[in-house]
């Protein structure tokens, strides 16, 4: 039944996350239950949050200083950065290609009459109309643009850009979470729960392996996959077969189980007496419209938290690149019923641009945790709102310098 | 031309203008509202075949109508100003029945912060907008570029977050301004309304508009094919078959996670259990790439009970068992090499999901539209797509041309305006569209109840016909003449509320209901099927006399220890049977007095040979089960608003439709040229709705129970139930 998962015997070592929260306390590594969970609310912290990084960031560089190896440093943190956004970039690519062309084509048709500013503001808005971003967005963003055009302060196509990628970062920073540890409260011996829900097709399962997958290799937990989407027909042995791929083990319902619940409920048990630090756990499909198997999700939940004793870590929605105005609806109603954390964004290889993103932002201020891109297991990134908007705004050039400031 | 007459009886624009109270406390502007979106609805389906709107009265017209009040407040808002008002408007003129419009207008203004308003605002922006806007030109005689102009900004904001493409958005634009300039605003007629019928009748077109234009199909390529497209819209023969012997072949493409694998298994199923021609189905299960992909479509196989070509299944003699595993060509040769061996009528083809940047898989599929030469192509889309669906479809259509296309999970609140955008761009019309999880939930595409969708107005078609699955129309005849006789008991109850279980939830019905959408809350939908619920554990806890007999139950000697019994049976609470034999008591009371009010008061006998005529119409019945659990709910009188479950009392929406019947009943009749099928059922739903009205014995009821009296009364009956026999 237990199959050690590959990688665990490195369990304890997070010195990543360890130096970002310096709740870990290394010296008694198994004795501390507490420790893992923080550990786990660590790994989150860090997966997400800007200002950590930037504190790890700090000592990296201040112990670079003490040991006189600036240069190396500095060296190292460019070829991290670039390989950030490029990264990023690769999947956003065939978006951007659109957009930023498109908007190449508005500055260049209207360069040098740039007091014909309108007509200008007028086809850019199109152009992000096309991005799926919504009217009250667009709306904000050329509210943004005009007052800065009444002063004056757009003199060139690069200006306007500028100012454009700076309207739509802000509505996205803002929603960034705060890093409160509240999942570190609570409860002393339960593991951080990652509860992935959305409508069908979304890419629940692939995102569910991705995410374990990521949760093992690069933040070093132990990771306990739960398949419940019993409703799906071969849900379960998809999830399996990815499950391998990624070495971590799966909780499969038992024969005749046909509740997602019934194998939500053993997962965090086995997650429990075998000492897991994560579950991560599927779920079937489910459009937000359905009452019922809107409870159910609830009751799943419900089940889930009072076995941990405390909240799950996580609830993500996971949500197509390719959807439109419906994203927000559907954010909202999840978040109504099920009180998401976030949203995993799918399929950002295509030509979608996931615009509905700024919306979310804007309307409901959800913020997005993790992008996939592509189809293997490691196409699985953090979000980062500047390389999202400079992937879909600006051109190549532009961008590897403007976001490696994040 | 009859679902006006949904409208007049609303209880609200018979009120002068003012501060606008529904004394059930509903605020009115959600009967405005709902009026006015009924009345556009109205205008927009007046030209499109009367038969349709005698539907709308009669089923959706009495539904819709009982969202907007109370039942409670019935009476007064009834009395207050009697319904004669409101009859001049059928078989009237056009213009003139229209004539009111402009004073729901003041009552719209007045009650528009609603906070219940606001939230039916949220879905249906558009229409609302529109009649705002455009209230502004109501002195002007022309619709010009300059007063439109302001709306034509809101139906491009409306429609592009409907996920209508942009540019899709700008040329229907084009076509609406050209089409609505310069027209005459019509007396009486909002120049909004107008507008709106434009906007509709240009989505409509768009869509794949009139049937008898057949879609543009891949014919050039398969020559032989009876290509089913044109005609399958109207006869019921679904899908695909040609008389050549050789296997249809139906080729699915999509993204992934679009449904193309449910969907398949769907077709599927449409095939096989094609009334008009059955066939015998192979599946290929072409997806070898995403894990688990074939198990799914092997069972959803099995669960519909047809056979799937799996990779395992390439006779592993040929060279081509190895790759079978890693490419979907040699699976699909061999799927159809099969398929001709063991003589399948239709081969449909699941392919793996992909994204159109993805070149090497766009040549696989290139490959295999070659190989396969389908006779169908099918792009599979889910309607949440946002303005990716032209890019999508554009892709998908240059690389293998595509002869239709299928909508999935459109039993969400999505609007669908990536349908507009994938028959913009690629000509091909929508076939399908999936609207649910199970596998019988494929149904065929109407560009009417689409466009409707999209500008947000329900889909009183799809109502009726639903109702018209689900009612057994002998089972509604005998269930007429006891509530006619005042004889209606538990059993029948029972089977009232299993005839709305089958419609669908309420809310999904509601959905289709014109200017529903929204505008009652969740919440209070759920409420209300939670008390049928109750209502029907607690009837379930009855004996079979009991049930037969209700007054066993009410003034019998051993009521009492009967509830008792009952509430311990159904593990509820005495009070809760009481309150249950109160509704039941209260309604069946109604029933008896409308019975009585309708046929001149000798109940039962007099019914005998007047009413009867009219019992066909008892399918639209069915919205009485609603009833029972309603009269007592919280808030039903006038404590807090819009707690109860307005929307299911079929009384309220009663009395217009049924003076309707009476009154002005050659209305329906004339100007009806039902189509087959329909005439029945479409008398039918007046007929129902006539019923109940006579409950609410009002003065015109009244007036026109003595008029019939008075010697008019066989005219009146025969214009009134004429199309019926």
């Amino acid at each position: 039944m237990f199959v050690p998962a590959l990688g665990c015997h490195n369990r304890w070592g997070t010195r990543a996350i360890n130096s970002a929260t310096h709740a870990c306390p290394r010296r008694f590594p198994h004795s501390s239950q507490l420790s893992r969970v923080r550990c786990m609310a660590g790994a989150f912290d860090w997966l997400r949050s800007w200002g950590e990084r930037a504190s790890k960031e700090s000592a990296a560089l201040g112990d670079a200083l003490k040991q006189g190896r600036l240069g190396e440093y500095v060296r190292d943190k460019a070829k991290r950065d670039v390989a950030e956004v490029q990264a990023f970039q690769q999947g956003l690519m065939k978006s951007r290609e659109r957009l930023g062309r498109e908007i190449e084509t508005i500055m260049e048709r209207n360069a040098g009459k740039l007091d014909e500013m309108e007509a200008t503001l007028r086809e850019l808005e199109e152009a992000l109309l096309m991005a799926d971003l919504g009217v009250s967005v667009v709306d904000r963003v050329m509210e943004d643009l005009r007052r800065e055009a009444t002063e004056q302060r757009l003199r060139s196509a690069a200006d306007i850009r500028e100012a454009l990628a700076a309207s739509l970062v802000r509505i996205l920073v803002q929603v960034e979470p705060d890093t409160g540890d509240k999942k570190a409260v609570g409860s002393t011996t339960a593991p951080a729960v990652v509860l992935l829900v959305g409508s069908n097709g979304h890419g629940k399962t692939t995102t569910a392996a991705k995410l374990a997958h990521r949760l093992r290799t690069q933040a070093q937990q132990r990771v306990l996959l739960a398949a419940c989407d019993t409703f799906r027909a071969a849900a379960v042995d998809q999830l399996e077969l990815w499950a391998e791929r990624a070495g971590v083990d799966l909780v499969k319902p038992r024969p005749n189980q046909k509740s997602g619940t019934a194998v939500a409920f053993d997962a965090i048990e086995r997650a429990k007496s075998d000492r897991y630090d994560a579950v991560v756990m599927d779920t079937s499909g489910r459009l937000h419209t359905n009452q019922n198997l809107m409870t159910e999700m609830q009751k799943l939940k419900r089940v889930v938290e009072r076995q941990l004793q405390g909240e799950i870590a996580e609830c993500l929605l996971v949500v197509d690149a390719s959807t439109g105005r419906n994203a927000i609806p559907t954010a909202k109603r999840w978040r109504e019923a099920m009180n998401i954390t976030g949203v995993v964004v799918t399929k950002l290889d295509g030509t979608a641009r996931a615009g509905f993103v700024v919306g979310l932002a804007s309307e409901l201020g959800i913020p997005v945790r993790f992008v996939g891109i592509g189809e293997r297991l490691e196409d699985l990134r953090d979000f980062d709102p500047t390389a999202f908007v400079s992937g879909l705004l600006l051109g190549e050039r532009a961008t590897s310098v403007g976001a490696s400031k994040a | 031309m009859r679902s006006c007459i949904l409208l007049p009886g609303d209880g609200v624009n018979q009120r002068p203008a003012g501060p606008s109270v529904s004394p059930g406390g509903l605020p009115g502007g959600v009967a405005a509202a709902a009026y006015r979106r009924a009345a556009f609805q109205a205008s927009c389906l007046t030209p499109r075949g009367p038969w349709r709107l005698r539907w709308s009265c009669g089923v959706g017209g009495s539904l819709a109508r009982t969202a907007s009040r109370p039942r409670a407040c019935l009476g007064v808002a009834h009395r207050r100003r009697p319904l004669t008002a409101t009859t001049p408007f059928l078989g009237q003129p056009v213009a003139r029945r229209l004539h009111a419009v402009p004073r729901v207008r003041s009552v719209g203004t007045a009650t528009a912060s609603s906070p219940v308003f606001q939230l039916g605002m949220m879905f249906d922006t558009l229409t609302e907008k529109m009649q705002d806007t455009l209230r502004r030109m109501r002195g002007a005689a022309k619709i010009t570029e300059k007063n439109v102009e302001a709306t034509l900004t809101d139906v491009r904001r409306a429609l592009i977050d409907a996920d209508v493409n942009v540019k899709v958005v700008d040329g229907l634009l084009q076509n609406i301004k050209s089409k609505a300039l310069n027209m005459d605003v019509m007396q009486g007629v909002s120049p909004g309304q107008q507008f709106i019928k434009v906007v509709y009748d240009e989505l409509v077109t768009i869509l794949g508009g009139r049937r008898e234009q057949p879609p543009p199909s891949t014919a050039g390529e398969t020559p032989k094919t009876d290509s089913a497209a044109p005609p399958a819209a109207l006869k019921p023969t679904p899908v695909f078959s040609r008389f050549d012997g050789r296997p249809t072949v139906v080729l699915m493409a999509g993204l992934q996670g679009s449904g193309k694998t449910t969907t398949t298994a769907k077709l599927a199923r449409l095939c096989k259990e094609d009334k008009a021609d059955p066939r015998k189905v192979l599946l290929v299960a072409a997806d070898v790439y995403r894990p688990a992909a074939v198990e799914q479509l092997v069972t959803l196989g099995a669960q519909v009970g047809v056979d799937v070509y799996q990779p395992s299944q390439v006779p592993s003699s040929s060279a081509d068992a190895a790759a079978a595993t890693a490419s979907a060509l040699p699976v699909l040769q061999h799927g159809l090499q099969y398929a001709r061996d063991h003589g399948y009528d239709v081969v449909i083809v699941d392919t793996a999901g992909r994204q159109v940047i993805d070149e090497e898989m766009m040549q696989e599929i290139r490959a295999m539209k070659q190989l396969a030469q389908p006779d169908e192509t099918l792009l599979v889309v889910d309607a949440m797509i946002g303005q990716e669906a032209a890019q999508v479809t554009r892709a998908f259509h240059d690389a293998i041309g595509l002869s239709g296309a299928v909508l999935t999970k459109l039993d969400g609140d999505t609007r669908g305006g990536a349908a507009l955008s994938i028959q913009q761009v690629s000509g091909a019309p929508i076939r399908f569209v999936g609207v649910g999880e199970q596998v019988s939930k494929l149904e065929r595409f109407y560009p009417e109840r689409a466009a409707s969708r999209i500008l947000g107005m329900g889909d009183v078609i799809t109502l009726v016909e639903r109702a018209q699955e689900a009612v057994d129309e002998k089972e509604a005849q005998k269930m007429a003449r006891k509530m006619i006789d005042a004889k209606f008991d538990f059993d029948d109850f029972l089977k009232q509320t299993r005839f709305i279980k089958t419609m669908g939830s309420f809310s999904g019905i509601l959905k289709l209901i014109p200017g529903m959408a929204g505008s009652v809350k969740e919440e209070q939908l759920r409420e209300g099927e939670r008390r049928l619920k109750v209502a029907e554990s607690i009837i379930n806890s009855m004996t079979r006399q009991e049930r037969a007999q209700p007054d066993l139950l009410i003034d019998d000697a051993t009521a009492d220890s009967r509830m008792r019994r009952i509430a311990r049976g159904s593990g509820r609470s005495v009070h809760e049977v009481k309150a249950l034999l109160r509704d039941f008591r209260q309604m069946r009371n109604m029933m008896a007095n409308m019975s009585q009010r309708f046929f001149g008061g000798s109940g039962g006998g007099g019914a005998g040979s007047a009413g009867m005529p009219g019992m066909p119409g008892m399918p639209g019945m069915p919205g009485m089960p609603g009833m029972p659990g309603m009269p007592d709910m919280p808030g039903m009188g006038a404590a807090a608003p819009g707690s109860g479950m307005p929307p299911f009392n079929p009384f309220a929406g009663a009395p217009s439709a049924g003076a309707a019947t009476g009154n002005a009943g050659s209305d329906g009749s004339a100007t009806s040229s039902p189509s087959t099928g329909t005439d029945n059922n479409g008398g039918a739903a007046s007929g129902a709705s006539a019923a109940p009205a006579a409950g609410f014995g009002n003065r015109t009821m009244r007036r026109k129970a003595a008029k019939n009296k008075s010697g008019n009364s066989n005219d009146s009956k025969k214009r009134g139930f004429g199309r019926r026999k």
